[in-house]
């Protein structure tokens, strides 16, 4: 029957029950998290700027309308959202790039050396160009996303993303051929 | 090797510490039981509550110097009673010994003023 399925659907909304705002919460903890993360370089940092994303989503549940606006409002709360916070860093005291101990072992491809130096790096870029290259490699997100998340015009968003590359080849130059 | 594909091999999304979820679920919940929020929190509330500050204290500036200047007004107003009161008074003392003099000498009161 028909008519039992529209009631109970009618009386359901689609993104205000507490299970279905679990479920947003269990399909993109990752995305979120690993947006702080790869961001900050602090791992309860990073999960407290997603909890706190999360958060937001709860408040604003009614105006979500549909799982890629969730996904999407997400994606871009957590972008701004550890913007904030590696700019609140710039106050407290930390180790400049220049200054950091250099890995003991020299990294080489495909090691996991590499891969963590990598992290690193990018986590010392200055922060738009940061997010940029978290958006572009970790989400894989196309020029279009990345333009409307970070308000960029495409050129300047190519030319930004082209400079954290070099910077990035520069400073691994020494230890592999990238 | 390729700089872009070790970014994406670096950069590879990573679970949450264990109980993620729970957590934010937990605060949530938390979070809708709480009474709403008290109003002082909310930055435009603060904002609003500061510049309302701000605007009494000018007002309130304002309207003591106002004070102020009514207060030495009334002081200047009594000040000359007492000074007008005081000449009117010797005034009449010196009509007095004037015409007490002239009663003496034979002359009137008013020519003795004229010297």
């Amino acid at each position: 029957m028909a008519e039992p399925t529209l009631e109970i659907a009618a009386q359901d909304p689609p993104a205000e029950t507490p299970m279905q705002y679990g479920d947003l919460v269990r399909e993109h903890q990752s995305m979120v998290y690993s947006v702080a993360w790869h961001c900050l370089r602090d791992r309860p940092a990073a999960e407290e700027v997603a909890q706190d994303v999360f958060l937001e989503l709860h408040r604003r549940m009614g105006s979500i309308e549909s799982p890629a606006h969730a996904r999407n409002w997400l994606r871009r709360m957590a972008v701004h959202r550890s913007i904030d916070e590696i700019r609140r860093r710039r106050f407290r005291p930390w180790v400049a790039l220049e200054r950091a101990p250099e890995p003991a072992v020299p990294a080489v491809g495909g090691d996991p050396l590499l891969e963590d130096r990598l992290r690193r790096l990018v986590a010392a870029l200055p922060e738009k160009s940061r997010v940029l290259v978290v958006l572009r490699f970790q989400e894989e997100l196309e020029w279009s996303e990345i333009c409307e998340i970070l308000d960029l015009p495409l050129g300047t968003a190519k030319s930004r993303l082209h400079r954290a590359l070099r910077t990035l080849r520069e400073k691994l130059g020494g230890e592999t051929k990238l | 090797m390729n700089l872009e594909d070790e970014l994406r091999k670096a950069l590879l999304r990573e679970e949450p510490p264990a109980g993620f979820a729970e957590r934010v679920l937990a605060r949530a919940a938390a979070q809708a039981d709480a009474p709403a929020h008290r109003w002082w929190r909310l930055p435009r509330m603060r904002l609003a509550a500061v510049a309302a500050c701000a605007v009494l204290l000018a007002l309130a500036g304002a309207g003591y110097r106002q004070w102020q200047g009514e207060m030495a007004k009334q002081r200047t107003l009594v000040a000359l009673g007492i000074a007008g009161g005081e000449l009117r008074a010797t005034q009449i003392r010196v009509r007095h010994i004037l015409a007490e003099r002239a009663g003496a000498t034979g002359e009137t009161g008013a020519r003795m003023e004229d010297r």
